[in-house]
């Protein structure tokens, strides 16, 4: 039971929203179906490549391997994006202040995430992910 | 400068495209380029409003959420390339065994 | 530094070193089992640790914080990684890739801790991520046809999820100009505007994914049937409550401003959720479906204690406080009952179908390969008569505990109706619960006794003996939950 009345009022722009949000699509979809004329021809209906008559399959299959590389690749390669805000704090008073076995902690917190990088590296390395066949 | 509103319209913009893509996609690989959409979109809002707050923990929050995103797109490789293997398509329709 | 500071996150630190441990080890040491082993010592020291840490503590710039919340959720989730880990021992004895699954099962349990114990959206949303990648790839394990559909579907509406919680949180940030809970709590006390509301909608859908309330369920059955039977257990059990844990903190701390929007919006959901979830599972003759649409009304009847909470905060009454924290408390009960007892029912059913697959049958989740469970299996097949009366909330099991201190939360809040629907589905899944008992305990068994494997049997009986103790002894429970739903809404 809630003290306070629920305002239906406060809804019906939402309402509105949402019907016209439905109408919109349907009359455009259906202006474009009425208005524009339909002639299609083969000729029309082939791929464009650039004036060229089209030969053979434009999909070629890649080997899977080669996406076994991209997953490694794409998740190192991120993992890079850390160091920027790494470089804009590590110098800041902050982070001088605190120590870790002698280290700035900034400094530690890097060498523990790229000790977990490289273990990931070893890891790829001997499943053999990194070796293209 | 460019107004916020533009930033976030397309924000809202590039997620309902990612949204529409998820609803009619059933390409194993154009499912996982709209969720980078979708993510992306996101990822516009909170750069962008970053911009007009005086602090960057918007900022911060997008580059977590990129490599989340390049974690993300690792697994569901993987995955893809498993099903792939064993089911020999990546389209969806064919891959429904089970239902209700 | 004094890093005795930080020792209430030690469970986190120690599991993370383990499973990074175990990746390593797993390179080098061809051991069966070494793993399991250390994963589950590693899990045990865990357990001490956040049972024994020193509670209202802030830690890394007031992202994190060590409360009786964070501990009760921590607690659950290392419980069904205990039972999980211990039925794996046997079941992954000799895989070749055993120490992967061990490492992802640990960073799984961590994304889920470090979710429970999150105040800042940033660590909230990595957390969740953490979980959310290392159970894709459980999902598709055993490299069966059917985990790759399981897992396929899990991920492409896991990560949906996400993207919808992430856009929602980056228009929080947008409207309050910070991403800590507390700060945005108060920001849109004071005022929010129409683009908070838009938010609340993104990360209510975002969260409803993940805690698979109806319509956001469509997943969650075909991912319980489809992936291994023992990550179907983490899932419902860890994955789905790590949802709550999220959910509560953002929803009811940081969106306490929007309390009449969302009071309305789980109150549907809710309703919807129980009464759809319960009916379709009546129709079900795989069990782990039917388990898997149970899931998805116990989520249904755990999202009441949102409505109990959006209904009496801010009202004339003078218990508005006491009531609320009832509410949360029979949540959270409810969560603790569920985790234990649906653990243990797909246990349970991982012990059928490791047995059916023994005997090269097909759709080793069908029904009729329970009839004279009883007989062949005993101690399965009577573990699985407690869970599934615990799960239809008989008493004395922890299933009655959670479902009493909700409803008498309900209705003290006025909700007399959520109450009754909620009891009338209860009658409605005792049903289908019974069909299974029939089967197993009635029917002539179609073959002869099986040795139950030995990691099995033990988490079963750990599992049982959890559920009826919490059901024969309630109180230091209600207590517990009770002061750690008062430390989230005090």
């Amino acid at each position: 039971m809630t003290s306070e009345p629920l305002a239906v009022e406060y809804y019906v722009p939402l309402i509105m929203f949402l019907i016209m949000g439905a109408i919109v699509p349907i009359a455009a979809l259906a202006a474009v179906k009425i208005i524009s004329p339909l002639k299609p021809n083969r000729r029309k209906l082939s791929m464009y490549e650039g004036g060229l008559v089209p030969i053979r399959d434009a999909r070629i299959q890649f080997n899977v391997q080669y996406y076994l590389f991209a997953i490694v690749f794409v998740i190192f390669d991120v993992e890079v994006l850390f160091l920027y805000p790494w470089v804009y704090i590590y110098a800041s008073e902050v982070m001088q202040r605190v120590m870790v076995f002698g280290m700035n902690i900034a400094v530690f917190e890097m060498l523990m995430f790229v000790a977990v990088l490289l273990l990931g590296l070893l890891y790829a390395i001997k499943k053999e992910a990194l070796r293209w066949v | 400068m460019i107004p916020l509103e533009l930033y976030i319209l397309l924000a809202s913009v590039m997620f309902a495209i990612g949204l529409y893509g998820l609803a009619t996609q059933r390409n194993g690989i154009k499912l996982m380029m709209c969720t980078e959409i979708l993510l992306n979109s996101a990822n516009i809002n909170l750069v962008a409003f970053s911009a007009y707050q005086p602090n960057v923990n918007g900022q911060v929050f997008a580059l977590f959420s990129i490599a989340l995103a390049a974690a993300e797109a690792g697994i569901g490789l993987a995955i893809l390339i498993t099903l792939y293997r064993l089911y020999g398509t990546i389209d969806l329709d064919n891959i429904n065994a089970m239902r209700w | 530094m004094d890093l005795g500071y930080y020792a209430p996150l030690g469970a986190e630190a120690l599991l993370t070193g383990v499973a990074l441990l175990v990746v390593l080890l797993g390179l080098f040491v061809k051991n069966k089992n070494l793993g399991g082993y250390l994963s589950l010592i590693g899990l045990g020291i865990a357990m001490w640790m956040v049972a024994s840490a020193k509670l209202g503590t802030t830690f890394f710039f007031d992202t994190m914080y060590v409360d009786g919340f964070s501990q009760f959720f921590k607690a659950v989730f290392l419980a069904v990684s205990i039972l999980v880990v211990i039925a794996s021992l046997s079941r992954y004895k000799n895989h070749p890739g055993q120490d992967e699954y061990y490492a992802l099962l640990l960073f799984a349990t961590v994304g889920m801790m470090v979710v429970a114990s999150a105040i800042d959206l940033i660590t909230l949303f990595v957390g969740f991520e953490l979980a959310s990648l290392s159970t894709y790839a459980l999902a598709a394990f055993d490299k069966e046809k059917k985990n790759l559909e399981a897992a396929m579907k899990y991920f492409i509406f896991g990560a949906a999820s996400s993207a919808l919680l992430l856009f929602g949180f980056s228009l929080l940030y947008g409207m309050t100009g910070s991403t800590r809970i507390a700060d945005i709590a108060a920001i849109s006390m004071a005022d929010f505007g129409p683009a908070t509301l838009v938010a609340l909608i993104f990360v209510i859908a975002g969260f409803a994914f993940k805690m698979a309330l109806v319509p956001f369920h469509m997943w969650a059955p075909d991912t319980y049937e489809g992936s291994p039977t023992l990550v179907s257990a983490l899932l419902a059990a860890g994955s789905k409550k790590m949802g709550f844990a999220a959910a509560f903190r953002i929803i009811l701390v940081a969106l306490m401003a929007l309390r009449l929007e969302w009071y309305v919006a789980f109150a549907i959901l809710a309703a919807v959720t129980m009464t759809l979830g319960n009916v379709v599972a009546v129709w079900q003759t795989n069990v782990r479906r039917m388990l898997a649409y149970s899931s998805v009304a116990q989520a249904g009847y755990i999202a009441i204690a949102f409505v109990v909470i959006g209904a009496v905060s801010g009202s004339t009454n003078p218990d508005a406080t006491y009531i609320s924290q009832l509410g949360l408390a029979g949540g959270l009960l409810q969560i603790l009952g569920h985790a234990l007892m649906k653990t243990g029912a797909f246990i349970a059913a991982g012990v059928v179908g490791y047995m059916v697959l023994r005997e090269g049958k097909e759709n080793p989740d069908d029904i009729e390969n329970y009839a004279g469970l009883g007989q062949r299996a005993p101690i399965t097949a009577f573990c699985m008569l407690i869970f599934l009366f615990a799960l239809a909330g008989i008493p004395p099991t922890a299933g009655f505990v959670g479902k009493f201190v909700l409803f008498n939360a309900a209705y003290d809040a006025g909700l007399l109706w959520l109450v009754l629907l909620a009891i009338l589905n209860s009658a409605l899944s005792l049903y289908y619960y019974l069909r299974v008992i029939k089967y197993m305990y009635v029917y002539k068994p179609a073959g002869g006794r099986i040795s139950e494997p030995k990691g099995y049997v033990l988490a079963l009986l750990l599992a049982t003996i959890a559920v009826v103790g919490i059901g024969v002894h309630p109180e230091p429970f209600i207590g517990w939950a009770m002061q750690a739903a008062a430390a989230l809404l005090p």
